[in-house]
C-alpha cells in the first residue's frame, strides 16, 4: 500500500502518560513515554504491542479516559482536527467522545451494562448525541444498526439483554453503538482477543466494511500480527510506551528494522511454513516502565544488538524508507537478521 | 548457573534481572539437563516404553453433563461436551487438538486427565485402563499423567512458595524425603529454566510466563510420562509464549514426553503437535498428521478456521483463499441432526441434515467426517 495521503484527523505528538504510586507518588510508571503518530481520514492504523507496553493506555489517553489518580498525562499533545483534546474542557470532551471519537473495548461483556437491555443502550448513546431524538425513533434507529452490523433478527435481539447474546455479537453491539454517531475515528482496543478465531474473523471483516461505507479512521490496538497484517494500511509498533517502527503495513512486515520488530516476526509459528521452521522467542520479559532508565532504549534490556550507547541515550526516530520510520541506533546491523525471515 | 555470568552470552546477549534463561534457540539451552534425566526423572519412571508404542489410547469417550428443569432437578437434556471420540497417542508424541470455545475440548482433557469421570467410552493408559479408577489406583495414575491448565494467575496458590506449590504432589505422594525435596524443587525450577532460588519466592513476584514455567515445573516433579496441556500459552505475550512453547518442545526430546496439546491457536497447536484433532461440538471432525491438516484441510470446517487465521506475512495473507464462515457454533445442548457442522456449511446438502458422517480415512490416515469427502 502507499503512503498514505490526505487529511491528518489525529496527531499524537510525544504522548507521556504516567501512573504515579508510592507515599510520596515518588514512583512514577511510566506507560506511555513519548508516543507520537499520525491517522490520515479513512485509514486503518494498527498499534501492536505485549502487554504493558502502553498501547491501551494511549487510547485511554486519546479519549480523554485516564483515570485520575494515578493516571496523569505529564505532557504532549492530542490534535484532532488541529484542536488539542488534552486541552478540552470536560464539556467539550463529551461531545467529541461518541460523536467524533468512539471506542469499542476489549471485554463487551463488561463493557455493556448487564441490567438494560442491548437497543436501549445503543438508543441511550443516540438520544445523547441527538437531543431531538425520540425515544422510539431511537429504538428503531438503534435495532436498524444492529442489522447493520449482521445481528439476525434485529428488533428481538434488541430487547434482549446483553447475557442472552454471545460474545461474538456482543462485540457487535458494542460495534453499532460505537458507530451509532457515524464517528470520524474509531478506537477499537484489542476488539477480538476474547473471541473465536471464525469470529474474530467476522468482527474485523465487519469493522473493515463499515470503515469504508463510513468514511471513519480506525484506530485498532492488538497484539495479534496477522490481523495487522491482514486488516491494517500502516502499523506503529509500540514497545515501552512509545513507538519503535512505524509505517505502510506491508513496508514494516517485509522489510522490518527495529530488532523488536524483527523480534516479534520471529516469534510466532507461521502456518504457511513447514511445521519444523524454527520460532525465536525473545529473551527475557516485557520491561517495568517505572524501572527502565528515562534515557535509554526500551528494548536495550532484551536486544541482541544493544551497546551502552542504547542504555544511555533514547534513540530517535529516523526514516528508513517512504513513511517508514525506525527507532534504533543499530538498524542498519538488523538487515542479516531480515534477509533470516522467511 | 551459567546465565548469571556477567557479560554477553554467547549469542551476544546481555544477562537480565531475573536472568535469561534456556528455552529458547537462541539462547545455550537447558545447560546439563540431561545429567539430571539420568539421574531423577528417568530414574524415577516407569519402565521405558519403546517409543512408538501407544500410551494412551480413548475409545468412544463421552462426557454428557446433565441440564436440569425445576424444583426436582427433573433432568430435561444433556451438554453433550465430548460425544464420542477416539485417539490415540505414542510415546513421545504430541495430539493436538483445536477447537472454538465450546467444542469440548478441555472437557476432553479434563476426561482424559479423570479429573472428570467419563459418562461413556474409556481411556487406556499403558496398557490399563483408567475409565473408572478411584482412590489410591487414581492417586498412582496422577503421578504419571499431569496437567497444565491455561491461566498462571489462578492456578497457583497465592499463599504458597513456588517450592512448595511445585512439592505439593510429591509430598502427598511421599516420593521424596525431606532432604531431597529442596534439590528436586531446585531441579526442577532449574529445569524449567528459573533460577533455582526463586523456589522461595511466591507467584506475585512472578510474571505470566515465568508463573506458567513453575506451573510446569510442578508438572514435572512426580516424573510424569504424560502431560495434559490444556491451552498453555493462550494468556501470554507472544514474545514469552515462543519461550514456553519451545520450552515443551525441548522436554519433550529430552524426556519422551507426550501431550495432548489443547489450544484454539492454530499456528501455536501445530507447531508442536505430530498429529492434530480438529473439534467441533465434542466430536472430531478432522484428524491428520500435522503438516497434512494445515496442508490439505479436507473438512470445511478445518479449511475455514486454518483460513480464518491470519499470517502475518501481508504477501502471504492476500495470496491465500478466504474462506468466511457465517454464524456461531450452536448450542451443544441441542447439537444439528444429521451432521454437526450443517448449519454453518456452505456444502450442506439434504444428506447432511439427515445422516451423521462417520469419521473416515480419507487416505494416508487423513480421517475426516463430511460426507462430501469421504462419499459412500
Amino acid at each position: 500500500m502507499a503512503v498514505q495521503e490526505g487529511e491528518v484527523i489525529l496527531d499524537v505528538q510525544n504522548l507521556q502518560t504516567w501512573f504515579l504510586s508510592g507515599k510520596h507518588q515518588e514512583t512514577r510508571l511510566r506507560a506511555v513515554d513519548g508516543l507520537s503518530y499520525q491517522v490520515h481520514k479513512g485509514e486503518f492504523v494498527a498499534v501492536v504491542g505485549e502487554s504493558g507496553s502502553g498501547k491501551s493506555v494511549s487510547a485511554l489517553s486519546v479519549m480523554g479516559l485516564v483515570p485520575y489518580p494515578p493516571g496523569l498525562i505529564v505532557g504532549g499533545k492530542v490534535l484532532f482536527h488541529g484542536k488539542d483534546l488534552l486541552q478540552a474542557t470536560d464539556e467539550e470532551m463529551q461531545a467529541i467522545r461518541g460523536e467524533k471519537i468512539a471506542m469499542v473495548f476489549q471485554e463487551p461483556s463488561t463493557a455493556l451494562n448487564p441490567v438494560v437491555t442491548v437497543g436501549k443502550q445503543i438508543a441511550e448513546a443516540l438520544r445523547i448525541h441527538n437531543p431531538g431524538m425520540s425515544k422510539k425513533e431511537a429504538m428503531a434507529k438503534a435495532a436498524g444498526l444492529l442489522g447493520e452490523v449482521g445481528i439476525p433478527n434485529p428488533e428481538v435481539r434488541a430487547r434482549q439483554y446483553p447475557f442472552e447474546l454471545s460474545g461474538g455479537m456482543q462485540q457487535r453491539a458494542m460495534i453499532a453503538m460505537a458507530v451509532s454517531c457515524g464517528p470520524e475515528l474509531l478506537v477499537a482496543d484489542e476488539p477480538t482477543t476474547a473471541l473465536d478465531v471464525t469470529v474474530q474473523a467476522q468482527v474485523l471483516d465487519l469493522l473493515d466494511r463499515l470503515r469504508k461505507k463510513l468514511g471513519m479512521a480506525v484506530v485498532l490496538i492488538t497484539h495479534n500480527l496477522g490481523v495487522v497484517a491482514r486488516y491494517a494500511d500502516s502499523v506503529k509498533v509500540v514497545y515501552g510506551g512509545k513507538a519503535v517502527e512505524t509505517g505502510p503495513t506491508d513496508a514494516v512486515f517485509e522489510e522490518p528494522c527495529h530488532p523488536y520488530t524483527l523480534g516479534l516476526l520471529r516469534a510466532v509459528p507461521r502456518l504457511d511454513l513447514p511445521r519444523g521452521y524454527g520460532l525465536h522467542p525473545i529473551v527475557g520479559e516485557p520491561p517495568d516502565m517505572s524501572k527502565v532508565p528515562e534515557e535509554s532504549c526500551a528494548f536495550a534490556a532484551r536486544c541482541r544488538y544493544a551497546t551502552d550507547g542504547c542504555r544511555e541515550g533514547r534513540p530517535p526516530m529516523e526514516e528508513v524508507g517512504e513513511g517508514h520510520y525506525c527507532a534504533c541506533f543499530h538498524k542498519g546491523e538488523t538487515l542479516e537478521e531480515r534477509r533470516a525471515l522467511p | 548457573m551459567k546465565d548469571g555470568a556477567k557479560g554477553p552470552g554467547p549469542d551476544g546477549n546481555l544477562p537480565l534481572e531475573p536472568p535469561p534463561l534456556p528455552g529458547t534457540p537462541d539462547m545455550p539451552v537447558h545447560p546439563g539437563i540431561d545429567e539430571f534425566v539420568d539421574k531423577d526423572i528417568a530414574a524415577r519412571e516407569a519402565p521405558e516404553k519403546a517409543k512408538g508404542e501407544y500410551i494412551m489410547e480413548a475409545e468412544g469417550l463421552q462426557m454428557y453433563f446433565p441440564v436440569t428443569k425445576g424444583l426436582f432437578k427433573r433432568k430435561a437434556g444433556d451438554v453433550k461436551a465430548v460425544d464420542g471420540v477416539s485417539f490415540r497417542i505414542r510415546q513421545g508424541r504430541t495430539l493436538g487438538v483445536v477447537g472454538e470455545s465450546g467444542s469440548g475440548k478441555s472437557t476432553l482433557g479434563n476426561c482424559v486427565m479423570r479429573n472428570l469421570r467419563p459418562t461413556g467410552g474409556k481411556v487406556v493408559f499403558d496398557g490399563q485402563d483408567v475409565t473408572r479408577l478411584e482412590g489410591k489406583a487414581l492417586a498412582a495414575y496422577h503421578k504419571r499423567v499431569t496437567m497444565v491448565t491455561q491461566d498462571p494467575f489462578a492456578s497457583l496458590d497465592p499463599r504458597m512458595t513456588v517450592a512448595d506449590s511445585v512439592l505439593e504432589g510429591v509430598r502427598i505422594n511421599r516420593l521424596a524425603d525431606k532432604a531431597g525435596e529442596q534439590a528436586l524443587a531446585e531441579r526442577m525450577l532449574l529445569m524449567v529454566g528459573l533460577n533455582p532460588k526463586y523456589g522461595s519466592r511466591y507467584p506475585h513476584e512472578f510474571s505470566g510466563g515465568q508463573r506458567q514455567r513453575v506451573s510446569i515445573a510442578r508438572a514435572l516433579a512426580m516424573g510424569p510420562s504424560f502431560i495434559i496441556c490444556d491451552e498453555v500459552v493462550s494468556a501470554l505475550d507472544v514474545s514469552v509464549q515462543a519461550q514456553v512453547v519451545g520450552l515443551l518442545q525441548q522436554l519433550q526430546q529430552q524426556l519422551g514426553l507426550s501431550y495432548i496439546f489443547i489450544g484454539h491457536d492454530l499456528s501455536v497447536v501445530r507447531y508442536l503437535s505430530h498429529e492434530v484433532a480438529v473439534m467441533y461440538l465434542g466430536k472430531f471432525m478432522e484428524v491428520a498428521g500435522s503438516d497434512e491438516l494445515y496442508g490439505h484441510p479436507l473438512h470445511p470446517y478445518t479449511q475455514a478456521l486454518v483460513s480464518a487465521a491470519p499470517i502475518p506475512k501481508p504477501s502471504v495473507d492476500r495470496a491465500r483463499p478466504r474462506v468466511s464462515l457465517e454464524g456461531e457454533p450452536p448450542s451443544p445442548i441441542h447439537p444439528p441432526q444429521g451432521c454437526r457442522f450443517c448449519t454453518r456449511c456452505r456444502y450442506a446438502e439434504k444428506r447432511c441434515r439427515e445422516e451423521e458422517p462417520a469419521l473416515k480415512d480419507a487416505g494416508g490416515g487423513h480421517l475426516v467426517a463430511c460426507h462430501k469427502v469421504t462419499g459412500g
